[in-house]
């Protein structure tokens, strides 16, 4: 059973009361709110998820829930717990929505050692997986909303997770982060891509979130081997072009963006390691969306 | 060292592993990625600084004469003049990696 295979009705009364089970990719979560005015875009976002049976092991128990006491209505919060922790200092409620999936990330990352976790989307064509590392305003949430409406699986828009045994990437197919212009402009250029609301004055600025595809829902239990280790950078007016980079230039980007290399220690040297052997590195300059989709295309087509 | 005094012009100066922790190295295209497993530091060397603490592993301690000695050794027919800089700033980046310290005899 698929979340939009529940009444309406009913997803709101689970979200409000015992919470809704779902899966994404490898983590089980329960996710609950009173907050109603974020029910409906909640419900578009993971519409294709498969629900979690009563009795399966729950990896993450979130909610974000209404400030208490006159902060009900003066000045209204959200506030995120995790195993009823509030870990993070309240937002204003308006945030709510991106609340949950900036708390479910963070729980991902604080909690899931047993995996190397990138800050990085990535995507899947012909079973070869592009990974996406990027600091905030390269583009890189952009570029991975616009393959993934032009025929690419979306692993995954944040968190790329990589499996110490296999060096596998395990999708999550969550929703996209959308920023400021990008939001705008993702939804000029797949129109019937469901976009949330955009919430303003974030720490991110203007955000609003991309439901992923069903056919990347369907498929995030489908591992991928990573294929290319492309590093994007949007630069206005530019013509696309793939940079070939070292291996060693790439081991440094890779171990820059894991947000639990450290922890992992001689693990983590030895993924990155193994990461960086079976990848072709780019730098990767763009300003059109259809250019930089004709170059991954093109080299999703090389190596088929 | 007294005040002034550069760590690869004094013939007392030698140079020794920071720490007896383990040192894993990677192969890549520039040369070696370096992961001190104690202070958990990754830094990218040339081959000639992972030669540099291989021997510093082996002996303890070598000043930079004896390393200069001990990587022409290695392949004498390639010696050239450039060689004693290319130590120098092999054992300087090392230093700043904090991989390498400075020690007197």
């Amino acid at each position: 059973v698929i979340v939009n295979q529940l009444p309406f009705a009913e997803f709101k009364s689970r979200l409000a009361g015992s919470g809704l089970r779902i899966a994404t990719g490898p983590f089980n979560c329960r996710m609950q709110s009173d907050i109603p005015d974020i029910s409906d875009e909640l419900f578009a976002l993971y519409a294709n998820h498969p629900l979690i049976e009563p009795d399966v092991f729950i990896d993450f128990h979130v909610a974000v829930n209404a400030g208490k006491g006159l902060r009900r209505w003066i000045r209204p919060q959200a506030l995120f717990s995790v195993d009823e922790v509030e870990p993070f200092t309240p937002l204003p409620r308006a945030q709510a929505l991106p609340m949950m999936e900036w708390g479910l990330n963070w729980c991902i990352t604080a909690y899931s050692h047993h995996l190397l976790i990138l800050h990085a989307a990535s995507v899947v064509k012909n079973g070869h997986a592009a990974i996406l590392p990027a600091p905030p305003g390269s583009g890189k949430s952009t570029l991975c909303a616009a393959l993934v409406n032009r025929g690419w699986r979306l692993l995954s828009d944040e968190l790329t997770m990589i499996r110490l045994d296999t060096g596998e990437l395990s999708g999550l197919a969550r929703p996209v982060n959308l920023k400021n212009s990008s939001i705008e402009l993702i939804r000029n250029f797949a129109p019937d891509a469901f976009l949330t609301r955009p919430v303003h004055d974030t720490a991110k600025g203007s955000v609003a979130l991309m439901a992923p595809s069903r056919e990347s829902v369907q498929q995030m239990s489908t591992p991928a081997m990573p294929r290319w280790m492309i590093l994007p950078r949007y630069k206005a007016g530019s013509q696309p072009c793939l940079l070939p980079m070292q291996s060693g230039a790439a081991f440094l980007e890779i171990a820059d963006n894991a947000m639990n290399y450290h922890i992992l220690g001689r693990r983590g040297f030895a993924a990155v390691g193994d990461l960086v052997d079976r990848c072709q590195h780019f730098r990767f300059e763009y300003s059109r969306l259809d250019d930089a989709i004709a170059q991954f295309d093109a080299l999703a087509e090389s190596a088929s | 060292l007294t005040e002034g005094e550069s760590p690869t012009e004094s013939t007392a100066t030698c140079y020794a592993r920071s720490a007896d922790s383990e040192i894993l190295w990677k192969s890549v295209d520039e040369g070696w990625m370096s992961f001190d497993i104690a202070s958990g530091s990754t830094q990218l060397m040339s081959e000639l600084a992972k030669f540099i603490v291989e021997i510093l592993s082996e002996r303890g301690l070598a000043s930079e004469a004896e390393l200069l000695s001990a990587a022409q050794l290695e392949d004498p027919e390639s010696a050239s003049p450039d060689d004693r800089a290319a130590v120098v700033a092999a054992i300087d980046s090392l230093v700043q990696a904090e991989l390498l310290m400075v020690v007197r005899r």
